[in-house]
């Protein structure tokens, strides 16, 4: 696989921080899930992921987001998504996902978000 | 019976034959091994007393091994003049104060002779004089040549290094001889050491020889890498076979398990014990090192060896694994596992035989053969369990590494029968050439090429077991032989005894091989080719009911969509979706609305697979359903959305563009759901427009925020234009440099078909999708619904 799926975990603060890279389809996604559900059950819920190394993403992908999106947000935390190139920007606008979630263009935005904008108030 | 009367004397002529060529050609009889563990005890007390060391109550541990360079030389040069100085079998005696801080060291040759000791000693700092050091080098020559010391002398000045002071003479008789090999007696000392001087002295002796002249060690070394490639394909065998539960492990740990006890009782009571301790381990780590060479030797090599040879012979050829697999299941009494035993423990004389012939014949000039193993239980507490060291041979490592994994895998994967024979004698070859033979290697391959195809044959005549058997009584013939040709009378008594005990064995294999316990060999290898072909016949049905499975969802898939598109006045309509190899979840339709006007939709739902397929079902069943109450667009995606959210599992959505056409005015409102932009083409200004109204894809998010973004946008068809929805499968499609077909591609073909019809024109996009695509192979549907304005 010439562009294998990874992911970097960091935080800050109570800030959860996932570095996805390369692809984000069907076979990867259950790993990304898995990260997810982890930080979830360890009640940690303000969830950032930078998508600058992210090069693809498919249906069963941007279906990890919404998976959790209901439960983070009533437990008060939130999924703030930065840093996509084009092609990947331009498919979650597609789908709507900039209307669902705060997309930032840099990870320190994405920080200072949950500074100024903590709740998703949809 | 009678088949076993003629083995039984074929096998004891063989044996007698062997026992008589044996001290004819293996140097091993002519070592002269004449001491017993309690005189060598005796003598290194006496040197220990030479030196005022009191060892009375000090720990002890004995080891014996061949000194292999020595070995060598002497079966090359053995008539020189001062060979017999040195001692092919070094027997170490080690005294060990009880705090461990001292030690006392005694080398001995296989006559009694002390060949040299090492004296540990705390350091303490003072400095030792070079003249004190030459003393004290003197008086250790004096006490290991005797009455031959003054024919030693000094060589140069006494070198002082680093830690160390050496001293070294040399014998000038030797030297005056002119011939190798010199002898050359060094003294070591400490330059720091406590206030009396503590010495440690060894004799040594140079030669032009080097163990590297061996030839064989070429062969060894192919034979360790093939034998090491063997045991990782078997191990991965085996875990495959674990995974698929084709594997039972319990015959597997039966083996270890005995292998495991009988290595144990070699190591512990069989002399290896004391040599690790001799060796300078402490009694933990000669433990671990014990549990970590079964662990990581051991184990692997079973479970590849015969755990994965068995599940691979159950397919061609159970017959050859079956007495094995019962011998493990506890079914020692039994006919057909004594007869196997029988037949390959009375066979090992004639195994034996094979290469002792070649090295007798003389057409080969130094072939010589070597008991390679260790003596280290002629020295030990129990000598008797040396003959347990069978375990260790690489003989034994070699017929089961052939017969064990390579002749099933090549007969479950190579077809010709010449290439199968080919490899596994080419294998076997040098497995069991490396085993037996030192100096000459013509001698070797011809040995080991014939002692390979006749343990083919005790392999087809009989079976594995009957193999298996055949190295273990010709691995313990050798090691019996070693011993009886030994002067010590405790060595040689031994040897008789293991003879012997090997003889009753064989004998209680043939009685329990005629009187023992029936047992119907026939069945026993039927309902192992059932079970084999059970597993078998179980995966194919479980791959035919999956792929079942999946050609009930295609069909399912297909079945939904429209027979044909609907025929309106003034459009012309054309649709088509091509499935992806696997079940994907793309629809088209085409829904009558109760105002008179027509929904067309296509959609794509996320993931892939049979619950993809179900969840278009869902969706096709909204739409009809909610297309019978409402005829706004954004309302039916609303209904659908709501129902989809509330009802449907988080993580799925539906992607869909929908346009609600009234073929009267030919005004068409169109929304979109997450999914591609639709695309108007408008012929006669030579304009293409895409048009993407705003909304989220159907099942993310609740009606508040869904309702909120969900927008309509409307257009006015002229005659001649073009009205397109399609799926991410064109504009996702990939050719094989990983390019994607894209919205710029498809607009321009689109640009290019202005005086199609619809069908046409759907068919030149599917046609440039596939040549862009090539063989490339995609994993998405292709959806396309084409509206063409009749002019």
């Amino acid at each position: 696989m010439a562009n294998p799926f990874r992911i970097h975990q960091s935080s800050q603060g109570d800030i959860s921080i996932f570095k996805v890279e390369g692809y984000l389809d069907a076979h990867t996604a259950p790993e990304f899930e898995r990260a997810i559900q982890a930080e979830i059950d360890a009640g940690r819920h303000r969830l950032i992921v930078d998508c600058e190394g992210l090069t693809y993403i498919s249906s069963a992908g941007l279906g990890v987001f919404m998976g959790f999106i209901e439960e983070i947000r009533e437990r008060e935390g939130d999924i703030k998504i930065c840093s996509l190139v084009p092609k990947v920007r331009q498919t979650f606008e597609l789908l709507g996902f900039h209307q669902l979630y705060h997309i930032l263009d840099s990870l320190p935005e994405a920080i200072q978000k949950f500074t100024d904008t903590p709740r998703w108030e949809g | 019976m009678r088949r076993h009367s003629r083995l039984a004397l074929f096998g004891l002529l063989a044996w007698g034959a062997f026992f008589w060529l044996y001290p004819r050609v293996n140097p091993v009889a002519r070592f002269g091994f004449s001491i017993n563990r309690r005189q060598a005890v005796e003598i290194a007390r006496q040197a220990a007393a030479r030196f005022d060391i009191e060892v009375e109550n000090w720990g002890m541990a004995l080891d014996a091994r061949i000194d292999a360079k020595t070995a060598y030389y002497l079966s090359k040069e053995g008539d020189k003049p001062g060979a017999r100085l040195f001692s092919p079998v070094i027997t170490s005696v080690k005294f060990t104060s009880p705090d461990k801080k001292r030690s006392f060291l005694v080398r001995l040759a296989a006559d009694g002779r002390v060949l040299g000791f090492v004296r540990g000693e705390p350091e303490s700092g003072v400095e030792t004089a070079v003249e004190g050091a030459q003393i004290a080098a003197q008086s250790a020559l004096r006490f290991l040549a005797g009455d031959q010391a003054p024919s030693f002398t000094l060589l140069g000045q006494p070198e002082k290094r680093d830690k160390t002071i050496e001293v070294k003479y040399e014998a000038a008789r030797l030297r005056d001889a002119s011939a190798t090999p010199e002898a050359r007696f060094v003294v070591r000392g400490p330059a720091v050491m406590e206030g009396a001087l503590a010495p440690r002295y060894e004799s040594s002796f140079s030669t032009e020889f080097s163990q590297r002249d061996n030839p064989l060690e070429l062969v060894s070394v192919i034979a360790a890498l093939i034998g090491f490639l063997l045991v990782m394909i078997g191990l991965t065998y085996y875990l495959v076979g674990s995974l698929s539960r084709q594997i039972k492990h319990r015959a597997t740990l039966a083996l270890f398990g005995l292998v495991a006890l009988l290595a144990a009782l070699l190591f512990i009571a069989g002399g290896r014990w004391e040599a690790e301790i001799v060796g300078g381990d402490s009694t933990l780590e000669a433990i671990l090192g014990i549990a970590a060479q079964a662990i990581f030797l051991i184990l692997p090599v079973i479970a590849a060896f015969w755990g994965a040879g068995y599940m691979l012979s159950l397919r061609k050829a159970p017959e050859r694994t079956v007495t094995l697999d019962l011998l493990l299941k506890g079914n020692l009494l039994a006919r057909p596992v004594a007869g196997s035993l029988f037949a390959g423990l009375v066979l090992g004389g004639a195994f034996n035989l094979i290469p002792y012939t070649v090295a007798a014949s003389g057409l080969f000039t130094g072939a010589e053969l070597f008991f390679r193993s260790d003596p280290a239980g002629w020295v030990s507490a129990a000598p008797f369990l040396s003959a347990l060291d069978f375990i260790t041979s690489g003989l034994l490592f070699g017929l089961l590494a052939v017969f064990g994994l390579l002749h099933p895998l090549a007969e479950a994967y190579i077809s010709r029968p010449v290439i199968t024979r080919g490899a596994l004698w080419l294998t076997g070859t040098l497995f069991l050439s490396s085993s037996s033979f030192e100096a000459s290697l013509p001698a070797a391959l011809l040995g080991g090429a014939l002692s390979m195809v006749f343990a083919e044959q005790v392999y087809r005549r009989f079976d594995l077991l009957a193999v298996l058997a055949l190295g273990i009584s010709s691995a313990i013939g050798l090691r019996a032989l070693a011993m009886v040709f030994q002067p010590s009378v405790v060595v040689k008594v031994t040897g008789y005894g293991i003879v012997v005990a090997l003889g009753l064995l064989i004998l209680a294999c043939l009685r329990i091989s005629a009187r023992g316990r029936e047992l119907d060999l026939e069945k026993e290898i039927d309902l192992r080719r059932t079970e084999a072909a059970q597993h078998l016949r179980v995966r194919r049905a479980e791959r035919e009911r999956l792929l079942a499975e999946f050609s009930v969802a295609q069909k399912a898939q297909a079945q939904m969509l429209p027979v044909r598109p609907p025929d309106l006045p003034g459009l012309d309509v054309a649709a088509a979706c091509r499935p992806a190899r696997e079940v994907g979840g793309d629809l088209y339709d085409f829904v009558p609305l109760k105002d008179g006007r027509w929904g067309f939709v296509v959609a794509d739902v996320s993931g892939k697979g049979v619950p993809a397929a179900l969840y278009m079902t869902l969706t096709k069943g909204l739409l009809v359903s909610v297309a019978c109450d409402h005829a706004d667009p954004d309302r039916i995606m609303k209904e659908i959305n709501r129902h989809l959210y509330r009802g449907g599992r988080r993580g799925v959505f539906v992607t869909l563009a929908f346009a609600v056409v009234d073929p009267e005015t030919r005004t068409i409102h169109c929304v979109r759901a997450g999914h591609n932009p639709l695309l108007w083409r408008q012929t006669r200004k030579g304009r293409t427009i895409w048009l993407s109204p705003s909304g989220i894809g159907l099942g993310l998010a609740a009606e508040r925020l869904f309702d909120r973004s969900i927008a309509v946008e409307s257009i006015q068809l002229e005659p001649g234009d073009l009205f397109v929805l399609y799926s991410d499968g064109i504009t996702e499609a990939m050719n094989s440099d990983g390019d994607e077909y894209g919205q710029e591609r498809l607009s321009e073909v689109l640009s290019r078909s202005d005086a199609l019809e619809a069908a046409e024109t759907r068919d030149r996009v599917l046609n440039e999708v596939a040549a862009f695509a090539g063989s490339t192979p995609q994993h998405d549907d292709i959806t396309l619904v084409v509206v063409r304005v009749r002019s």
